[in-house]
């Protein structure tokens, strides 16, 4: 027989369940779990809840306006005190909120319900109703009011001396005492009055906001909710509606969105900071200027006008608006205002020395010319752009600057000739625009004024090397060592140009120059290439008959085993531009001949040796054969592969020589064997991906590049050492701009400029 | 950022020995080991006034940004002398209905 199932029990409510109705707002409901409790349990107790429960469903229905709730709620509390006389006053409590103070006193006729009617007396300014005890008090609180807000400290105090210790008014004397002192500055007493007041009457609850500004230990006990909401309050009671139209400011400002509705604010705020605040109402007028630039629309700058006046150093506001300009990319009108602000600066205005204005307006040609330069990549976006840019953004694409950078930055310094930068840029520009009569002058002249200027010296160092005039490079790079002796990029600049202007006078066949220029280089040129500068030497010395000397030296240059294919290379082809003898040439042919054949050669070798082939390119030199030497020293870097010597070191500069000379094929040949032949190296996996983006197209590249780069991360984080580390950022940077459509492709990793730096 | 004239206390036309002068002194004054909030915000007003290029960039391009609104806000609750408190105000901050 199956069992009879007993029926499910209902769970019992507990206080915590009532409490959890009034929290959500379900005060029915509160009520209701509150009464059952009652009845499951009658005690004295659960009545005091049932109460408590009551009394916050009163407090929530007054605030939502629910008046039929409230009736029935102090019904439901009025029968419950007539059952159980122990909740009366409570229920007293309730009715003398509630304004029914007859109903309250003839539940309970105590102090607290006094106090409570006292209370609500004050609130509605009004004592109808109330019973003698309270209406002694209420008229005496009403004059001391009257006299403090007028000032009379002393009357008010005088007249609150007619509110005794059972007042029902001891509250609100205690209260205006405290406010009293807080008014006169007298913190201490108003502390002291204010900590006596019981948190259960209204004085406790209008006195926090100010005590809070005073009484830290008060405010300190406070959640921090309240304690931020009294905060606000005391701030607003203490300058009025000025901070809260402050605030409401604040709340625009700064932020990424339109200004627009922060002017109805400000247009209240403004007059009323002028005349407290005059010196804060400037500073509202630059915050409102800085905001105008970053979030501001044309209108807004309008209505900045009707409330301001234009600051100083920018009163027809053409800086305000070229910045904003900029700030949203219409360039070709940022370029427009910035010119009228320079000619505003040029005309001499007050507040702007002439040293300062003079340099203030280099700075904007040369901002000028910087926008210029950045916007000036296409001549004009193609057709077919310019009807998707308007198909996006409803629009005419923006338009192009006018004007040419370069004349900015003449302009710019010629106004500071002391100031280097637009020089700089100026002579890049000219570089790069292929104008090198141009940059010579710009640097030539910048010399005369600044003759140690290092960057500028090197910069016209290397343009006269890029030129092929290298003596003229080697003056330029010796000045330059001149000025800083100990810096090594510059000797080897120094050393790099000796061997350049050697290697010009000895094809041109000027014997005696050779040798004075040998003598000169040997202290830089012998250290920092020492396969090159042996070479010429070598090569100068047989081209002078003395033969056992280049026998001496060229023994030497071969005794460095891994430079000598580099050093035979070297012999080879200078013997060929000096126009050797073919039996002076024969030795070194016959060892290039066979170190190119090499099967197995050291890393170091072939790094030295397409080193030494890029120097002869680098000198604008070409030889017959140049291309077939090529050739085969790529195909020995794939064949240093089958080499059991070398570190990653060495085939790390190898491959950078391969990727220097653009070998992205032979090098895609080559990494994925390094990469797990240094299984702790990221430099392979990283540079693979590196090559992939220069040589590789179509779908699925970026997500080779995405596992190569993963590997180098993984590689890298792994590695304690320094040089793999320092991989990091760059790794890291590249995957982010991996998740982006074409980021990868815009990243500095893979832009060529940052190259040198791995 | 607060104005680094004010951090420096230096004229607005004051320049650069009398800047780098008053900049040894505060440094003196307030030595990193000791003060470093405060000589770090010394070093960053000297930074951005200490010759006439950066005197130049920073009252061209950064000088409105010195000013915040959070600044104003304090400086308004500061510089407010403590009033005489009306009732009516009182009930209005704390949000209390009746009056």
């Amino acid at each position: 027989m199956a069992r009879k199932r007993s029926p499910a029990t209902p769970p019992v409510p507990t206080p915590r369940d009532a409490e959890a109705a009034l929290q959500r707002g379900d005060f029915v409901k509160a009520v209701e779990i509150a009464k059952a409790l009652t009845n499951l349990t009658p005690t004295d107790e659960s009545h005091a809840h049932y109460v408590k429960v009551l009394a916050a469903a009163f407090e929530g229905y007054t605030r939502l306006g629910k008046v039929k709730s409230v009736v029935e709620t102090l019904k439901a509390a009025e029968e419950l005190a007539n059952r159980q006389p122990v909740v009366a006053e409570a229920v007293a409590v309730l009715h003398a909120k509630a304004g029914e103070f007859g109903k309250a006193l003839a539940l309970a006729a105590t102090p607290r319900v006094h106090r409570h009617v006292a209370d609500l007396c004050v609130r509605r300014n009004q004592a109808d109703g109330a019973p003698a005890e309270v209406l002694a008090g209420w008229s005496v609180v009403q004059t001391a009011f009257r006299q403090y807000e007028a000032g009379q400290d002393d009357a008010a105090k005088e007249t609150l001396q007619g509110i005794g210790l059972t007042s029902p008014f001891l509250e609100w004397k205690l209260f205006l005492r405290g406010l009293s002192a807080f008014a006169t500055n007298d913190t201490a007493r108003a502390v002291e009055n204010w900590q006596r007041l019981s948190a259960e009457y209204l004085p406790a609850k209008l006195a926090a906001a100010p005590r809070g500004t005073i009484d830290p230990a008060f405010l300190a006990s406070q959640i921090p909710e309240t304690a931020v909401n009294l905060r606000r309050q005391a701030e607003t009671l203490a300058s009025g509606d000025l901070l809260g139209g402050l605030r409401a400011i604040q709340k625009f400002v700064g932020r990424d969105q339109r200004l627009q509705p922060v002017w109805k604010e400000v247009e209240k705020v403004a007059p009323k900071l002028r005349t407290a605040h005059p010196k804060l109402f400037v500073k509202l007028g630059t915050v409102l200027y800085e905001a105008i630039i970053r979030q501001g629309e044309p209108t807004d700058l309008k209505k900045y006008r009707t409330i301001f006046p234009p600051p100083a150093d920018d009163p027809h506001f053409h800086r305000l608006e070229a910045m904003a300009c900029e700030g949203s990319q219409v360039l070709d009108m940022a370029v427009e205002h910035w010119q009228k602000y320079e000619a505003w600066l040029a005309g001499n205005p007050a507040g702007w020395p002439a040293d300062l204005a003079t340099r203030a307006r280099a700075l904007i040609l040369h901002r000028i010319g910087d926008i210029l330069e950045d916007a000036g990549l296409p001549a004009q976006m193609p057709k077919e752009f310019q009807q998707v840019f308007r198909s996006l953004f409803d629009t005419p694409p923006p338009a192009k600057p006018k004007g040419n950078p370069d004349d900015f930055y003449r302009r710019s310094a010629a106004l500071a000739p002391d100031w280097p930068t637009p020089a700089y840029d100026l002579f890049d520009r000219q570089v790069e625009s292929k104008a090198p009569a141009a940059a010579e002058r710009t640097a030539r002249e910048f010399l005369a004024r600044r003759p140690q200027d290092l960057p500028m010296l090197e910069r016209l160092g290397k343009f006269f090397r890029g030129q092929h005039r290298m003596a003229e490079s080697l003056d330029v790079f010796k000045q330059a060592l001149a000025t800083n002796p100990l810096d090594a990029k510059l000797r080897d600049n120094v050393g790099l140009a000796s061997i350049a202007t050697i290697r010009r006078n000895l094809i041109d066949g000027d014997l005696a120059a050779c040798e004075r220029l040998v003598a000169e280089a040997e202290e830089i040129a012998a250290k920092v290439f020492p396969a090159a500068f042996g070479s010429l030497k070598v090569t100068v010395a047989r081209k002078a008959g003395r033969n056992d000397d280049a026998a001496e030296i060229e023994s030497r240059l071969y005794a460095d085993r891994l430079r000598a294919a580099c050093v035979a290379f070297d012999l080879s082809v200078d013997g060929l531009l000096a126009k050797l003898k073919p039996a002076q040439r024969k030795a070194a042919d016959a060892r290039l001949k066979e170190a190119l054949a090499n099967p197995a050669p050291h890393p170091s070798e072939v790094y030295y040796l397409y080193g030494s082939w890029g120097m002869y390119k680098g000198e604008g030199l070409t030889y017959r054969g140049q291309p077939t030497h090529e050739k085969k020293i790529v195909a020995l870097a794939e064949n240093a592969l089958k080499s059991t010597e070398g570190t990653d070191v060495d085939f790390e500069s190898m491959v950078v020589a391969l990727f220097q000379h653009r070998q992205h094929k032979a090098m895609l040949k080559i990494l994925p064997k390094l990469t797990p032949r240094f299984p702790a190296a990221p430099f392979f996996p990283l540079f693979e991906a590196k090559t992939l983006y220069h040589e590789g197209r179509g779908y699925g590249i970026e997500y080779q590049m995405a596992r190569l780069l993963d590997e180098a991360k993984r590689r890298a984080e792994a590695s304690s050492v320094p040089r793999h580390r320092m991989l990091l950022e760059g790794i890291d940077q590249v995957r982010r701009s991996l998740n982006l459509p074409g980021g990868v492709f815009s990243s500095p990793l893979f832009g060529g400029d940052d190259d040198e730096d791995f | 950022m607060t104005d680094p004239y004010t951090v420096l206390g230096i004229p607005p036309d004051a320049d650069d020995a009398a800047i780098r002068a008053q900049y040894l002194q505060l440094t003196r004054e307030f030595p990193p080991e000791e003060h470093p909030e405060k000589s770090a915000a010394i070093r960053h007003a000297y930074d951005l006034l200490k010759d006439l290029d950066a005197r130049v960039n920073y009252r061209l391009f950064a000088a409105a940004r010195s000013e915040t609104i959070d600044a104003i806000i304090e400086d308004v609750v500061c510089q407010t002398p403590r009033r005489r408190i009306t009732l009516n105000e009182l009930f209005r901050a704390a949000g209390i209905s009746g009056r």
